[in-house]
Formats: C-alpha cells, sequence, structure tokens
C-alpha cells in the first residue's frame, strides 16, 4: 500500500481527496457555528425565525378579478397554499381541511385569511377560481392572472411548479408545494406548515406561532 | 300436474347457491366506492375505494371505465420534499388475500370530465378490469370529503 502510495498515479487522487475532506469538515464547522449563533429559534415546528422573509411588492388578481398586493396581505393573518384547479386529489384534500380549520380560527382570529394561488392560469380563468375557492369556504381568497404575476409572489415564498406537459395534452398535471405558508400582518412569510395537513394541527401551529410573533413586538 | 320431488328441490337450491358461495371464496370483491364531490367547474374528479383479492392468484387491474366519464385512469399521490405529484399507474397488481386500498393522499381513480353535474348522493356506476379479462362493476356514490373519517371512510 505504502509503496503504491508513493507512486504519483495514486498520489494525485489521495491529495484531492485530502483537499475535499478537509475543505468539507472547515464547511461543516462554520455551519456548526452558525448554528450555534442563530439559536434564538424556539423550536417551534414551522416557525423561521429569526429573520423572516419580508414579502416585496407583488401584484396578481383576486377572483373577482381585482388586484391583490401587499396591501391586502398587511394587517392580516394570512394562510397561503398553491395548487391548481385540475388537481383531484391532494388541493381538494388541503382545501376543505383549510376549511375546517378556518371554521375552528375564524372565530378567534378576526383577522385571519385564507388564500389558494393558482400555480396553472392557463386554466384556471378568474371564474373557475371563484367557484373553487367559494366551494369550500365563500370568505376564501383565490389569487391567478397570468404566469409572471403568480411568479412575483411565488418566488419570494420559494414556490417551486412543474408543468408535466407531454405534447397537446390538455389534461396536464402540475407538481406543486404541498405545504401551507404562514405570513403575518407586517407581511412577513413566518412560517410553513408541512403535509400531511390535519385540522387541529393547523389550529395549533397557527396559534402556537401568532402567539410567539405576538409576544416579540 | 307434475309433481315436484323433494330431490330436486333440493338440487334446484344448490344450483341456485352455488355461484354465491363460490363468489365470496373465489372472487374480488369490491367496496366503499365513492367519489369526492368537487366544485362544479372542476372537470377532474377523483375516486377511492377498496379492492379484495379472495382469489389463490395475483390480479392485475388494469382500466377502469365509467359512462359517465370521457376516460379514467389510476394515479398515485406522492408528496416528496415537500413537493406534490401524481404519477399515472398502467395497472395495479393484488396480491391473493390482499385489499388495496384507494384512498385520498394516495392510490386514486382520475375521473375526467364528468358527462353531468355530480352531486353528493349520486350513484355512478363503475367497471373495472383485470388482465385475465374478468369485469367487474360497483357503483359509486358521490360524497363531499370529510377529513376527519376518510381513513375509515364507509357509508
Amino acid at each position: 500500500m505504502i509503496s503504491q502510495l508513493s507512486n504519483s498515479r495514486f498520489l494525485i487522487p489521495v491529495m484531492i481527496a485530502v483537499a475535499v475532506l478537509a475543505a468539507a469538515s472547515g464547511f461543516y464547522i462554520s455551519l456548526k457555528q452558525n448554528q450555534q449563533v442563530v439559536q434564538i429559534n424556539p423550536g417551534i415546528d414551522g416557525l423561521f425565525w429569526p429573520n423572516p422573509k419580508q414579502l416585496n411588492e407583488f401584484s396578481v388578481l383576486d377572483q373577482n378579478g381585482n388586484p391583490f398586493s401587499l396591501k391586502q396581505i398587511k394587517g392580516k393573518w394570512s394562510l397561503v397554499f398553491f395548487g391548481y384547479t385540475h388537481c383531484p386529489d391532494i388541493c381538494p384534500i388541503t382545501m376543505s381541511v383549510m376549511s375546517e380549520s378556518y371554521k375552528m380560527l375564524a372565530q378567534q382570529n378576526k383577522d385571519a385569511q385564507t388564500i389558494f394561488v393558482s400555480v396553472d392560469p392557463e386554466r384556471d380563468t378568474t371564474d373557475k377560481l371563484l367557484q373553487y375557492v367559494n366551494y369550500f369556504n365563500p370568505e376564501f381568497i383565490g389569487l391567478g392572472g397570468d404566469l409572471n404575476m403568480i411568479q412575483g409572489l411565488t418566488k419570494q415564498i420559494g414556490i417551486a411548479f412543474y408543468y408535466n406537459k407531454e405534447g397537446s395534452n390538455e389534461n396536464y398535471l402540475v407538481d406543486h408545494s404541498a405545504s401551507v405558508f404562514l405570513i403575518d400582518p407586517k407581511g412577513r412569510l413566518v412560517g410553513k406548515l408541512s403535509p400531511p395537513h390535519k385540522k387541529e394541527q393547523i389550529v395549533k401551529q397557527f396559534t402556537t406561532i401568532r402567539d410567539f410573533i405576538n409576544a416579540q413586538s | 300436474m307434475h309433481r315436484v320431488s323433494f330431490a330436486k328441490v333440493v338440487i334446484l337450491i344448490f344450483i341456485l347457491i352455488k355461484p354465491i358461495t363460490l363468489q365470496a371464496h373465489d372472487s374480488i370483491i369490491l367496496s366503499h366506492a365513492w367519489i369526492s364531490e368537487a366544485p362544479p367547474t372542476v372537470s377532474i374528479l377523483a375516486g377511492y375505494l377498496e379492492i379484495k383479492n379472495n382469489t389463490n392468484e395475483t390480479k392485475i387491474l388494469n382500466a377502469v371505465s365509467g359512462s359517465d366519464f370521457n376516460h379514467i385512469e389510476i394515479h398515485q399521490s406522492i408528496i416528496r420534499n415537500g413537493m406534490a405529484s401524481m404519477e399515472k399507474q398502467n395497472e395495479l397488481s393484488i396480491t391473493p388475500g390482499q385489499t388495496l386500498k384507494l384512498t385520498p393522499g394516495g392510490y386514486h381513480l382520475m375521473l375526467f370530465d364528468p358527462s353531468r353535474p355530480l352531486r353528493s348522493g349520486d350513484t355512478v356506476p363503475l367497471e373495472f378490469s383485470f388482465a385475465d379479462g374478468h369485469k367487474q362493476t360497483i357503483n359509486a356514490t358521490v360524497e363531499k370529503r370529510n377529513n376527519s373519517t376518510h381513513e375509515h371512510h364507509h357509508h
């Protein structure tokens, strides 16, 4: 082995391996140190803290065709889900859970709002959005517009979506985030609620995060 | 006038009952079939059911159809790294004794373009075709989603 190592054929790969290991361990240590500095996070499930992302201005259309921007977010606690109306399973499951959660939340939180954002503007017209959100709860907000408008919001929240279009199939599927996001009255992205969604869990996480944020200011 | 003998009656009863008992021991049982009611403009619905294979061989479900829909596909919902996607299944295998459950968030039927508005309480026939040529029909009931009970859904 030792004689082999001295062979230049092995020396270079070994040196590279050592260099990579050294770099990786250095990175790991700095990461660990960073984590220690940022230990103010109280360990609340789904909470983005500290430094929650402040949303910048965006412009989309609601289910009535009216402009919807950061103005309509400010002053409200918003639960936001991204989906599409041609999605038969995950989206209606999530929407009906959100409908049940909203019934429980709205009693205690007059400033709570539930928002469905369509990531499929090509098929989800304003009229379809209106009927879709109304079915789950007439107080729900449905957001759409064109792809550019929607990306003004999705890119800020870090939502990815992908169209599975093969040929000219009009029944294409869309891969999309299954999480529900929480935006506070200051327009900060303060939480992410992960699937599978249950109404008790949404209510609990919403309440815990809201109480924590309110206690900070 | 013919006198029906006791023996003939016994044979007749046996002939009538035999297919029923055969079905119970040597068949596929479809149950708990329901279709989720959806907002009126939605053109793709989801259907769920349980398929029990009571035979001694693996059965392969390879097509589902229904006169109320343009076509029907079998899909699986998958949530991976927080991303939701659906994967089309060309067939589903059900091993002897297995009960395959199509439930919200997992395997489900995708029912395309209903020919009439389907509201809670409506029933819709669905035909299941297996690779061995066997076909079986069940009436699915349209129901509103009820998330607190969906895991033990029955009616």
